[in-house]
Order: C-alpha cells, then structure tokens, then sequence
C-alpha cells in the first residue's frame, strides 16, 4: 500500500515538475516567485529513490 | 484499495490544478492591484537587493544602512503596471535634507524619474513659516500674502522671490530685450555624450547644424536623435543613424553633419535634446539663433583646448575628470576649485543671482550644477524657477516663497515613513523588472561625516489595468 501512494507522488510529482519548468519558459517569474523549486526536486528525488530501493 | 489510490489521484492532481490556477492569478493580478513589500529580514524575490554592495552596509537585525549616492533595486513584476505608490519607512541618521525615489525611464540617458521622501529644508520651514496645503501640494509663505494656491499661481512674485520643488509650474518666459541674431553663433568647444540646451525664437526659424564624430570605444551602435521640446512636448525630432563601423574599437569615424531647421513656430522658449551615448562627440553646433544655454550639465570632450570661459547662473557647481592630465584648478568668479583627483565630484556653492563666468585651464571635464550653462555671457537664457536642492540657502537666496509637491513624512516612533507615486507608464521595463533608485544627493560612502540613512521597509503599491478592461480593449479592436 506505501509503495502504491509513492508511486501516486511520484506521478504527481513528475507532472507538477514538467508543469512548472513548461509555465517558468512560458511566463519568466510565474513559478518561482511563490513556489522553491529545490524542494519540489527533493521530494521528487526521495520517492524515486525509495521506489528504486 | 484501487477505490483509495483512485481517491488519492484526484485528490492530488486536484491539489496540483488549483496551485497552477492560483499562480496564474497572482501573475496575471487580475483586479490590476498587488502590494509587495521588503522588510529586510530574507531575501525577497519581487523587491531585489539595493546595489551597488559599496554603498550600503550589510542587513543587520531587519534594516540596512545607505552610506552613498544613489542606491538601486529593480522591482520584478510578472505584467506592467500603470502606477507605483512607493512607502519607505527609515531614519535619516545624516545631515542630508534630501532622500527621493525614483524608477529609471530613459536607460538612454540613465535618466530616473525621481519623487520627494523627505525634504527636511521644507519639513523645518514648514514650523516657522506660514503653510497652506491642498491635495498634495505646500505652499510655504514667509509673510502671509496669499490665502491659496490658486491665488499664487495667479498673481507670482519676482521669480528671484520664490522657488518651487518636485512641482512643474508652466509660465511664458520672455527674456527682456531679446532681438533675433543678426549673424550665426558658433560653438566650436567639442561635447561628449547626451546634453540639452535651452534656445528662444521669435520671428525667426529654428536652425542648428551639428558636427558629430563617433568614437567607437564601445561595441554598441551609436544612434543620434536630436529632439526639440515645446512647453514639455515633442514637437519636432531628426535621427542620424550609427556610422556602420562594426567590431572595430577606437576608430574613430568621419565628420558627419546634422541639419536641424524647423519652420514657422512661434515665439518662446525650446528645449533642443541630443540623445546619444557617450562614443559620440559634438565637434561643433553653428546656430542662427542668439540664446543657447545647457540645461544642468556639460562635458567638455578631450580635445586639447585650453583656456575655456563658460558662463553660468548655477548656485551651486560640481565639476569632475575621469583624466588624470586634465587635473586642474577651475575658476568660478574669484572662487576656486581644485579638481585634484580623477573619478571623484569636487563641489563649490556660491550664492548669488547674478551670472559666474567659469574659466579652465583644460577641457575633458564635466561640469553640472542647478542651473544652466553658456559659452558667451549673452547667450544665457534660464526659464526655469529656481528650485530647492541640498545645498539651498533660503536666506542666501532671498527665498520668500516654496511651491511643493510634497508631505511631510510622519513620524512613529523613531521611524519616519512617507509614500511617492510614481508614474510607470512611461517607465524602462526590462527582463520583467522596473529599476528604482533611492536618492540621497550629497551621501557619499567615503564620507564617514555624513551619516547613513537607515530603512526597515520598503513597500510597494502597484495599480495597473484590470483583466477586465484589458478583455474589452482587446473586444475593441
């Protein structure tokens, strides 16, 4: 059941990291006005490691 | 168990959806109003650093000092805006009057638009001296003589009596006795750079010829356009394109002329600006008209005259030198001053209405002050008011009258806060960032005796168009 709701964050995940970086080419500011992406990546990092693992 | 995962599904990209539409509105700021603030304590992404690091000391404990003269910092804004109401709150730890803020709108020129913060020559005239304020305008009487505003604008005094700040008060300037030139002026003293001069006409037509050479030190393209002003509107402009010389520095390109002749205008006072960077050089200006004078500053380019006279109505006068042979001692009347270092402005004030000739012994030299410049005593012609700056005597100055577009900052605390607004319509807006400089004329970082201004808050009101007025804009057409 853990590893399923990972994989459910790393999907979420992904998306939201391609949804960002596409919106911060379209619209310079958007994104990283409000959002640190460096943890965006960090959690994104954790789940890929722990599905790995 | 599929039922939960399928749950969590939604539940995130639902999540994920309402994150992207809530950075859309915040970028988009659709009701046209949005506030962002900088208080010192981290980073902040909209209100960036003041620079250059030289001139202001590290944040400590929320607040950061400025020890020099000017500070920057670019406001980051996703869409434009129409109007910022700037609120500064800080302690003015110097003996400076003056602090201003202002957004950059020529990058050009590297002119900034700059509005009052404080104006302590006012704020301390304001205790003594009779007050009538209307809708964001000071009018300051050393003996009451007129009720309001609109009675003063009505009825002026001697231009020598009153002097006015951060307000454009438009009033017919007639020199007295003025006669068109019978033969043509020559100035023949080369400029480097940008400047303006003010010229008068009356029933004569408008003819300047200008000789222009292009240094090439640096790799941009080097444009002229000279434009002639009418009672602060463009009436009139020429372009000469760069000399086509590409990729080679230091060559220095032919003479190349401009003929700037405007018919049928009516008498009165015009502005002539030459906009250029700094690569070009104005050898020589030949001119039908009698009266031409530099509005503020003039720099001498290096050409090795000697012995150069200007004339000038300045108050107060500042000359510098980026050129270590032209070190010298400048004149003005029987004053001196020593221009004894490179890089650095050497001040003098002298007090007076009447004209200073100004003599040096060597060009290359910048010379600005709060008046206006001339080659020849007959030349000059000063339509502007006198105007409150640092190093303003009130008494000196047989100053009786201010009209002013200014507050005066409240007090809370230790603290003094105060609000500009500035217009952005007309503003430099690059890489998504509006560029503001705090101004305090006088602070200079080497200058340990002059003291700090110290700020806690820098907030910033932005009004601009509605979503919904920009969709009936763009129905419209």
């Amino acid at each position: 059941m853990l590893l399923k709701i990972f994989n459910e964050f790393f999907y979420i995940l992904s998306g939201a990291l391609l949804i960002f970086i596409l919106l911060e080419i379209i619209w310079s500011g958007i994104v990283l006005a409000y959002i640190n992406i460096n943890w965006v990546l960090l959690f994104w990092l954790l789940d890929v490691i722990f599905i790995l693992l | 168990m599929k039922f939960t995962v399928l749950r969590l599904r939604i539940f995130l990209w639902a999540i994920l959806a309402l994150i992207v539409l809530w950075l859309f509105y915040m970028a988009v700021v659709p009701s046209g109003k949005i506030v962002y603030s900088q208080n010192f304590n981290n980073d902040n992404f909209f209100i960036q650093k003041l620079t250059p690091a030289e001139r202001v000391e590290e944040v400590n404990s929320g607040t950061q000092k400025i020890i020099g003269d000017p500070v920057y910092f670019s406001l980051r804004t996703p869409r434009r805006f129409n109007s910022a109401r700037v609120t500064i709150e800080y302690k003015n730890n110097s003996s400076l009057p003056i602090i201003e803020v202002g957004v950059l709108v020529d990058r050009t020129l590297w002119r900034y638009e700059t509005k009052p913060i404080e104006n302590k020559i006012i704020d301390q005239l304001s205790m003594v001296w009779d007050v009538f304020k209307n809708d964001g305008t000071m009018l300051l009487q050393k003996q009451k003589k007129y009720n309001d505003i609109e009675e003063f604008l009505n009825d002026l005094p001697a231009r020598e009596e009153f002097a006015l700040y951060n307000y454009d008060l438009q009033k017919e300037y007639l020199p007295p006795g003025y006669k068109p030139n019978k033969k043509d002026t020559k100035i023949d003293y080369a400029l480097r750079g940008p400047y303006q001069f003010y010229t008068y006409l009356k029933d004569e037509k408008l003819n300047f010829n200008f000789t222009f050479i292009d240094l090439n030190v640096n790799k941009d393209s080097d444009p002229i356009d000279v434009n002639l002003y009418y009672q602060n509107k463009l009436i009139a402009t020429k372009h000469l394109d760069d000399d086509g010389v590409v990729g080679e520095e230091n060559k220095i390109s032919a003479e190349r002329s401009l003929n700037f002749t405007v018919d049928n205008l009516p008498e009165g006072v015009y502005k002539v600006e030459v906009k250029t960077n700094d690569d070009i050089i104005s050898r020589e200006i030949k001119t039908t008209q009698s009266r031409l004078a530099f509005i503020n500053s003039v720099r001498l380019a290096d050409e090795n005259k000697k012995n150069i006279i200007l004339f000038t109505d300045s108050n107060q006068i500042s000359a510098q030198t980026i050129n270590p042979a032209k070190l010298q001692t400048i004149y003005v009347d029987e004053q001196k001053l020593e221009l004894n270092e490179t890089y650095k402005q050497f001040d003098l004030v002298s007090n007076g209405n009447t004209t200073k000739k100004i003599h040096l012994a060597k060009d290359d030299v910048m010379l600005s002050g709060d008046g206006v410049f001339s080659f020849a005593d007959d030349e000059i012609i000063s339509p502007d008011f006198k105007k409150i700056n640092t190093k303003t005597s009130v008494n000196g100055q047989g100053i009786n009258y201010i009209l002013a577009g200014y507050q005066n900052p409240q007090q809370s605390s230790e603290w003094k806060i105060n609000s500009a607004v500035i217009d952005l319509q007309n503003a430099y807006r690059e890489f998504n960032k509006y560029n503001f400089m705090i101004s305090v004329p006088g602070l200079k970082s080497a200058d340990e005796l002059k003291g700090n201004i110290e700020i806690s808050r820098i907030k910033i009101e932005l009004q601009g168009t509605t979503l919904l007025e920009k969709i009936k804009k763009i129905i419209k057409f």
